[in-house]
C-alpha cells in the first residue's frame, strides 16, 4: 500500500542523556505489547472455534444448508427444547442467515462502490478547495458513526416510508400467512449498510487520490488529456490497491454489523423468493452477525451457545479470508502498477 | 517521565487498597431481565437509603436468561428474571416471586378498533387471523405481528398467558425482534401492526405512542389486576441459588415488607405468595 505512506518525519534526537537505554524500553515495551495482542487474538479464535464447534459436528454439512424448519424456530428449540421431545436439539440449518449476510453485504457493496468512487474524485480532484475543506470532516464523522445511529434513522425514518410507498397493500395480505412485510427488510438493510461503508470507502479513496504524485498527473495533461481522462488514466489505475483496500475494509464491516441489521433487516430468518421479482428485496432476513446479538439472551442453553458461536466461526473465516486476500490481491495490483511505469 | 508513571501506578494501586476494606458497606450484586431493571434501581435506592447506607445493591440487565445463569453461577447474588422456571433453567435455583407483571397488547394509534378477545389475540399471533377485517377493522389489510426472539422472557410469558402454553410458539411469521422497546416502536411506525409488550411499555410518554387495547373488555392496569379483573400478568421473580439467605434473604424479606411494596406500587403489582401461586395463575 504505498499510496498510504507519508514522509516520516525523523523525531529530533532527545536531550534526554539516557537515550540509547530508552530506546531499549521501548522496543521491549512495543514488542511485548505486540505479542500480546497476538497471543489475545488467537486466544479469542480458539475459544470461539470450540465453543461453536459442537453445533458443526452434530449437523455436519447440512449446518449450511436449508432445513424443514424456519431458522429462527431451529434457533428457538435450540433454547427452549424440541416440542416433540423437551430435549434442547442442536439441529441448525444457517443457509437462511448466511444468505442474509450475502445479500445485504453485497448488495451495499455494488451500490456503494460507485458511489464512493465518484465521491472520492469529486473530493480529491474536482472540487474547489474549499468545499472539499467542509466535505472532507463531513465524510469522517460519517465513517466513524456507531452504527447503531444508522440503524435508528433506518427504522424510525427510512422503514416507515418504505412501507408506506413500496408494499401495496394486496401483496402484503397474499404474504401475509407465510411472511409478515414491514418496511425493515433486504432492502433497507442494504441502505443501511451503504450509508455506513460509503462514507468509509470515501475516506479512503481519497486519501489515496491525493497521493497520486502530482507529476504524474501533470504529464498526462502535458501529454494532451483532458482532467477526466487524466483521472481515469492514471490516478484510478494508481491507486488501484487502495480501492482493494477500502472494499475490503468495507466489507469487513458490513459483514460483522449487527446491530444496524438486527434492526433494519425485518427480524425473521426468512429466505426471499427469487420468484417473488422485486419483492425479493422487500421480504425480510436475519443476518448471522444480528442472530447473535438478538439471540445472545439464551446463552445459559450450550446448544443454543454452540449454535451461536458457529456464527462467529463462519464471520471469523471470512473476514480473515477477505483480509488476506485483500492484501495478496493489492500486492498484485501494486506490483502490476510497478511493472507498467 | 518514568517516575511521574510509576508514581501513578503506586497511587492507583493505594487506592485500590486502602478503599477496599475503608467500605463498610455490603454489596449486594443483582442482575438480569431487563423488565426488572428499572424498579430493580428503584428498590436497591430505596434499601440504601432505609438501612443508612448499609448496603448497595447493585442492579445490571442481560435479560432473564442471564439472570437465572448468573445466579446459578454466582455472577449474582441475586438474578432477576421475568419468566417462570423453563426447560433452559439452572437446576437447584429457588423463584421468589416479587411482583405481578400485566403483559398488554398494543397497536397503533390510527388502528380503530375498541379491544380484542383473548380468543382473537390468539388467533393472531398464532397465525389464523391475518387480516384485520376479521377482527373489525374492515379497511385494515394484512395484520402486521410483531413478536420477540424465542429467548424472550416475555414472549415465554405471552406464550403461556394467551397461547394456552409456554412452548406454544408465535406465529414464525412474525418479525421476531430483540426488546420489547422495538416491538413498541415498530407498532408505533406501522399503522396495521400489532405486538405484545409489558405493562412498563404501555405508561409514560413512551406509552403514549401506541394504543394499548383492552382484552376481553379489560384494560390492562394494576388496578385491574389487584381486583383479579385483569388476568394476563405474570410473576417477577428474585431467584437465588437454593434459599435466600444472609443479607440477602433479609434484602428480599424487605422487599416483600410493606416498605418494599411502597417501591413496587408505581411500576406493578407487589406479590408475596408462592412460587406454584404465580403458576396457578
Amino acid at each position: 500500500m504505498a499510496t498510504f505512506t507519508r514522509p516520516l518525519t525523523t523525531p529530533t534526537p532527545s536531550a534526554a542523556p539516557s537515550g540509547a537505554r530508552g530506546d531499549a524500553v521501548f522496543r521491549g515495551l512495543v514488542i511485548a505489547i505486540s505479542a500480546f495482542m497476538l497471543v489475545v487474538i488467537a486466544a479469542i479464535a480458539v475459544f470461539v472455534f470450540y465453543t461453536g464447534w459442537p453445533s458443526f459436528s452434530a449437523n455436519g454439512l447440512s449446518w449450511f444448508g436449508t432445513g424443514d424448519d424456519p431458522l429462527d424456530v431451529q434457533l428457538g428449540n435450540s433454547f427452549l427444547g424440541d416440542p416433540e421431545t423437551g430435549e434442547p436439539s442442536t439441529t441448525l440449518n444457517a443457509w437462511p442467515a448466511i444468505l442474509g449476510t450475502l445479500l445485504t453485504t453485497g448488495g451495499a457493496l455494488i451500490l456503494s462502490f460507485p458511489f464512493a468512487l465518484l465521491g472520492a474524485i469529486f473530493i480529491a480532484e474536482l472540487a474547489p478547495k474549499r468545499l472539499a475543506a467542509i466535505l472532507d470532516p463531513i465524510v469522517t464523522i460519517l465513517a466513524a458513526t456507531p452504527s447503531v445511529i444508522y440503524g435508528l434513522f433506518a427504522i424510525l425514518v427510512l422503514a416507515p416510508r418504505i412501507e408506506q410507498n413500496l408494499i401495496p397493500q394486496k401483496q402484503a395480505e397474499e404474504l401475509s400467512a407465510i411472511v409478515t412485510l414491514t418496511g425493515a427488510n433486504v432492502l433497507l438493510g442494504i441502505l443501511v449498510l451503504t450509508l455506513m461503508i460509503a462514507p468509509l470507502m470515501i475516506a479512503i479513496f481519497a486519501d489515496a487520490l491525493r497521493a497520486v504524485p502530482t507529476k504524474w498527473k501533470e504529464g498526462a495533461i502535458a501529454l494532451g488529456c483532458d482532467e477526466w481522462r487524466m483521472t481515469r488514466r492514471v490516478s484510478l489505475r494508481a491507486i488501484r490497491p487502495a480501492l482493494v483496500a477500502g472494499t475490503t475494509l468495507a466489507m469487513g464491516r458490513a459483514v460483522g454489523e449487527a446491530i444496524a441489521l438486527s434492526m433494519a433487516t425485518g427480524s425473521i430468518g426468512f429466505v426471499p423468493n427469487p420468484l417473488d421479482g422485486y419483492f425479493f428485496f422487500l421480504e425480510p432476513v436475519r443476518t448471522m452477525a444480528s442472530s447473535i446479538v438478538d439471540y445472545s439472551e439464551g446463552f445459559e442453553s450450550p446448544e443454543l451457545k454452540a449454535n451461536l458461536f458457529a456464527f462467529g466461526v463462519i464471520l471469523l473465516i471470512m473476514t480473515a479470508t477477505l483480509t488476506i486476500g485483500a492484501k495478496i490481491a493489492s500486492r498484485a495490483a501494486e506490483r502490476r502498477l510497478g511493472g507498467g511505469q | 517521565m518514568k517516575k511521574r508513571f510509576l508514581i501513578l501506578v503506586a497511587a492507583l494501586l493505594a487506592t485500590m487498597v486502602v478503599t477496599a476494606p475503608a467500605m463498610a458497606v455490603t454489596k449486594i450484586v443483582t442482575g438480569g431481565s431487563t423488565g426488572l431493571q428499572i424498579l430493580g434501581s428503584a428498590l436497591a435506592s430505596a434499601y440504601g437509603k432505609d438501612t443508612g447506607g448499609k448496603y448497595r445493591v447493585t442492579v445490571s440487565g442481560g435479560g432473564s436468561g442471564a439472570g437465572q445463569t448468573g445466579a446459578a453461577n454466582g455472577t449474582f447474588q441475586i438474578g432477576n428474571s421475568s419468566s417462570d422456571m423453563s426447560s433452559s433453567t439452572p437446576k437447584g435455583l429457588t423463584f421468589t416471586p416479587i411482583t405481578k407483571e400485566p403483559f398488554a397488547i398494543v397497536v397503533n394509534k390510527s388502528n380503530p378498533i375498541k379491544g380484542l378477545t383473548a380468543a382473537q389475540v390468539k388467533a393472531i399471533f398464532s397465525g389464523q387471523v391475518t387480516n384485520w377485517k376479521d377482527v373489525g377493522w374492515a379497511a385494515g389489510g394484512a395484520i402486521k405481528c410483531f413478536s420477540r426472539v424465542a429467548t424472550s422472557g416475555t414472549r415465554q410469558s405471552f406464550q403461556k398467558l394467551f397461547l394456552g402454553s409456554i412452548s406454544t410458539p408465535v406465529s414464525n411469521s412474525c418479525p421476531a425482534l430483540a426488546s420489547n422497546a422495538l416491538d413498541r416502536s415498530a407498532v408505533a411506525n406501522s399503522k396495521s401492526g400489532i405486538a405484545f409488550v409489558t405493562y412498563a411499555y404501555t405508561i409514560g410518554s413512551g406509552g403514549a405512542t401506541v394504543k394499548t387495547l383492552p382484552i376481553d373488555g379489560v384494560s390492562p392496569s394494576l388496578t385491574n389486576v389487584v381486583a383479579n379483573k385483569y388476568k394476563f400478568w405474570n410473576c417477577q421473580y428474585f431467584v437465588t441459588k437454593g434459599e435466600p439467605a444472609g443479607d440477602v434473604a433479609t434484602y428480599i424479606n424487605w422487599v416483600r415488607s410493606a416498605k418494599g411494596a411502597a417501591v413496587i406500587k408505581s411500576y406493578a403489582v407487589p406479590f408475596t405468595g408462592t412460587y406454584d401461586q404465580c403458576i396457578a395463575g
